[in-house]
């Protein structure tokens, strides 16, 4: 290639520069972009005028231990974790189940809450329903394959949030057909289902 | 030409770096503003229907006639209780197993004693126990140490008396997906802890 080729190619000097231009002009306007949102949360008082990064708040999902006692399921009100094994599902009977999500406090931004509900792997005759406080969503795409709710309230900065009552009657209901005696293969074996919650900063 | 080249990589250079800042300040933007939880996570696992089993005890009375007694019926431990019943279908066998063609008759062929302080007799001629029996644990006995199912009077030629006791357990939590009637009383038409004697199921 001489030299007249190489000025006028695709990697010529002027292509080059131009490629470096509009990546510098980009990279400012991000710069600006973040430096403007960072510019919301200033805080200022009478001496003098501080600039800090904005604090975002803590999300958790949880629920009641639940207890197994000769055939009968209850919750463990003292108790919160993140996992519960039902470990011997009867039909006809009702499993208590109360996630919680909770948000404390130091966000200096509001936000909306949403949950994920993974129940891909629960059989048909095992039923609930989410609490009317929560809608249907695609504001968001589910991160681990279920769906999305969102929360009724956008919750405002600075404020410490319970959530609870998530899953209606805080219980699943097994269907008195989950099992049939002469049919010891149907819905064998053990299931699952996940909850997740996020928090996202509302504009 | 030496000139040009390093005014080339300079550029380069410079483009690289603006790109790699770019990607760093949408990146801790996109971190700021949005928080996931950990998961809270469920299993479960099915119950499994066991088979009850018996406990008995047979012996010959004074006369070389059979006596069953300190029947009981075990629930299998599946880790619920259970509501029991039983039924004792009595027959004269021969050794072949083959069943004579009438049965014996009770009061006549044989006497049967039996707890009625926990068992009833419903009308459609099972035992109903009248209490929840724990998973893994039995009965009190249906007929007791004291008690028997005792032949009377001689059996067909050829023949001896043969008692076959058929147990079931069912659930005795849960009810209907429409909470009008408990698993028991959905399928055996009972409810055992509030049967009477000779009682309708």
């Amino acid at each position: 290639m001489n030299r007249s080729n190489r000025k006028n190619g695709f990697l010529s000097y002027n292509n080059l520069l131009r490629a470096a231009a509009v990546l510098f002009i980009l990279t400012m306007i991000s710069v600006w972009w973040v430096s403007g949102l960072f510019a919301k949360f200033i805080v200022s008082d009478n001496r003098s005028d501080a600039v800090r990064a904005a604090a975002f708040s803590e999300i958790a999902v949880k629920e009641h231990k639940v207890v197994y006692d000769n055939g009968v399921y209850s919750l463990d009100t003292s108790k919160a974790v993140s996992s519960n094994e039902y470990s011997i599902v009867v039909p006809g009977t009702k499993l208590p189940k109360d996630p919680f999500v909770t948000i404390d406090g130091n966000s200096d931004a509001s936000g909306v809450v949403y949950i994920e509900v993974n129940d891909d792997g629960l059989p048909d005759e095992i039923t609930y329903s989410i609490s009317s406080d929560w809608t249907l969503s695609d504001d968001i795409a589910p991160m681990h394959g279920g769906r999305i709710y969102k929360y009724k309230n956008v919750l405002p900065a600075h404020t410490e949030t319970l959530i609870e009552h998530i899953i209606k009657d805080d219980e699943l209901a097994v269907s008195e057909n989950f099992r049939d005696k002469s049919n010891k293969t149907k819905n064998s074996g053990s299931f699952s289902m996940v909850f997740y919650a996020y928090l996202i900063q509302t504009d | 030409m030496r000139a040009e080249l390093l005014n080339k990589k300079n550029i380069v250079i410079f483009a690289v770096t603006a790109s790699l800042l770019l990607t760093a300040a949408l990146t801790t933007a996109y971190a700021k503003y949005r928080k996931g939880s950990e998961a809270v996570e469920n299993t479960f696992s099915t119950a499994e229907y066991g088979e009850p089993s018996i406990s008995d005890n047979v012996e010959k009375n004074g006369s070389g006639h059979f006596v069953k007694n300190n029947l009981a019926v075990i629930a299998a431990d599946e880790g619920y209780p259970v509501y029991v019943r039983a039924e004792l279908v009595v027959t004269w066998q021969n050794a072949d197993g083959i069943v004579y063609g009438s049965q014996p008759v009770p009061g006549t062929d044989y006497a049967l004693e039996y707890d009625t302080d926990k068992w009833v007799k419903a009308s459609d001629g099972f035992f109903y126990y009248t209490e929840k029996v724990e998973s893994g644990s039995h009965t009190a006995p249906l007929i007791g140490a004291q008690q028997a199912l005792e032949q009377l009077s001689s059996a067909p030629v050829g023949y001896t008396m043969h008692v076959e006791v058929i147990s079931e357990t069912i659930q005795a939590v849960g009810n209907t997906d429409d909470d009008s009637a408990s698993a028991v009383l959905s399928a055996w038409g009972v409810q055992p802890d509030q049967l009477a004697e000779g009682g309708q199921p």
